[in-house]
């Protein structure tokens, strides 16, 4: 067991001369051409809609509920 | 101090439910012989579908399935008929003493079934393990889990009115953390596999254990009070 | 109709104000430019969120749930329910936020991965809970058996997605295993941080949110169904 896990750390430690995951950060492509085109504002834009559509629902059905609890409150008001 | 005569009081209490049990599954054999009836086909159903040419983990696979069934039908136990009885002893005992009582008598009963099963295995199908002490002592403690999960899955279900779907339902997620590791270490002591930190793995299923006897000691008393 | 934290609304703008700050800045800051990732690693703003809010109601359920064992009243198991609901909506969207971010990033829409395994299972057994709930009539009855199964599912929820991957000898795939809860530990500079943060908080009230329309319109029903009785 012990001498198969040296030849293993041995072929890796020889393997590493070929590895290049740890390249110079520029060399990771980005959404560059989506940011200079300008286009990264139509999605921020659509999250945004989405978001504020949402938002609008959740609103207006807490207002819905809290209609309820004042009406509830008000029946409870007229029996006292 | 510790008072041990008390102790044994209180024990005494906990051992006479488990003797009861005991003498009642003796006496009726139902649940006994239905399980003997499971562990039997599954294992002819294999002898004649493999015909010893079974690879390693195909046998883990049908072993642990085996296990899971028969689980599932000696945590139900045999309680049909029985309600007369269980009312009696909900009058006289605490809760507490019952579930210890019910989960030391169903983890033993899971015990010798399960040994039961593995000989049954490797009589008909096939003996790929090549550590069997680690398999054994990987196996005794996965079943007392499930064997005790199980126990409290049938408490909830019984007080749910939903029988046996429910209690599958409800005790196959929270089983899933003892089978995967059971399984994942079952795997390792085939023949052919490599035995790698088999401490810590048998440290996560005692673990797991003991959470969930701890759970149900102390919450059982809460579905008790009906 | 009690007048609690429920019905208070600056905790609703806030969350609105930090979703709206998240979902313009989650875009249009820079984030570190790493391999395999690239820019979906935008993703920590949105679907590890989800978990954070999933595992918070989970708790307020939970100890809800602990609460109603000790002292039986009906509003503690209302609450402890509808968290549950409004929990399993967010974990769900956080397993398929996940199983798509998988796909782009390493290449399968499902892995053998223990974390992976053990948010599905999680999701399962409060799926089980659900189920245990419809099965039982009488409403006491229900709450107290729920109430015992929650503490359970999470129990083991906490085992199976918090400690289990975290074991020496258990390999995943996902970042953070062996650092904190959800940080990418190699690449979180400040720049992630002014970002991350306000976005967890905004996810986790609307998740509160969401809960608390789900306890509020449960009470009203509550009350006019014992108001007919």
């Amino acid at each position: 067991m012990r001498n198969i896990r040296f030849i293993l750390l041995l072929l890796m430690v020889l393997c590493s001369g070929s590895l290049f995951a740890q390249e110079t950060v520029g060399n990771v492509e980005m959404a560059d051409g989506l940011r200079s085109s300008g286009k990264i504002y139509v999605v921020v834009s659509v999250v945004l809609i989405i978001l504020a559509g949402l938002l609008m629902y959740l609103i207006s059905i807490d207002r819905k509920v809290n209609k309820m609890e004042k009406n509830i409150e008000a029946e409870n008001q007229l029996k006292e | 101090m510790f008072d041990f005569s008390s102790l044994l009081y209180r024990m005494n209490q906990t051992i006479a439910i488990i003797q009861r049990e005991l003498r009642h599954e003796l006496r009726s054999r139902k649940s006994w012989l239905a399980i003997l009836l499971y562990i039997g086909s599954t294992v002819y159903i294999s002898y004649l579908a493999f015909q010893h040419d079974l690879e390693p983990i195909t046998w883990n696979a049908l072993f642990w399935i085996l296990i899971i069934f028969i689980s599932m039908f000696a945590a139900s136990g045999s309680f049909a008929g029985r309600e007369g009885e269980m009312l009696y002893i909900y009058t006289l005992v605490s809760p507490r003493k019952f579930i210890l009582a019910r989960l030391v008598y169903n983890g033993l009963f899971m015990f010798f079934v399960s040994i039961m099963a593995l000989i049954g295995f490797i009589f008909f199908v096939g003996y790929p393990l090549s550590n069997a002490m680690v398999f054994l002592a990987n196996m005794i403690l996965t079943v007392w889990g499930i064997s005790s999960l199980l126990t409290m899955a049938f408490a909830i279900s019984s007080k749910g009115g939903g029988g046996f779907t429910l209690m599958a339902v409800i005790s196959f997620p929270l089983m899933v953390p003892l089978l995967i590791t059971a399984q994942h270490l079952s795997g390792m002591c085939l023949q052919g596999s490599e035995l790698d930190n088999a401490g810590g793995y048998l440290a996560s299923i005692l673990a797991l254990d003991g959470i969930i006897v701890a759970l149900c000691y102390l919450l059982f008393a809460y579905l008790w009070r009906d | 109709m009690k007048k609690d934290i429920f019905s208070a609304t600056w905790w609703k703008a806030l969350c609105a104000i930090f979703l709206i700050y998240t979902c313009v800045a989650g875009f249009l800051l820079p984030v570190p430019a790493l391999p395999i990732l690239h820019e979906s690693i935008r993703n920590l703003y949105f679907h590890v969120c989800m978990w954070f809010a999933m595992i918070f109601i989970l708790t307020v359920s939970l100890v809800n749930s602990i609460r109603y064992l000790m002292n039986a009243t009906e509003d503690r198991d209302i609450i402890a329910s509808q968290c549950v609901n409004a929990g399993m909506v967010f974990g769900v969207l956080g397993l398929i936020t996940g199983s798509l971010w998988a796909r782009y990033t390493w290449g399968a829409w499902w892995i053998n991965d223990p974390k992976l395994n053990g948010a599905a299972i999680s999701i399962l057994s409060y799926f089980a809970y659900i189920v245990l709930r419809g099965s039982i009539d009488d409403e006491q009855r229900k709450a107290r058996v729920s109430a015992v199964y929650n503490i359970f599912a999470y129990v083991m929820m906490i085992v199976f997605i918090m400690i289990y991957p975290r074991l020496n000898n258990v390999d995943s795939l996902h970042p953070g295993n062996g650092g904190n809860p959800g940080f990418n530990s190699y690449d979180l500079d400040s720049h992630m941080r002014m970002v991350f943060y306000p976005a967890v908080i905004g996810w986790l009230l609307l998740c509160v949110w969401v809960a608390s329309i789900n306890i509020r319109t449960e009470r009203i029903k509550r009350y006019y169904l014992n108001k007919n009785v």
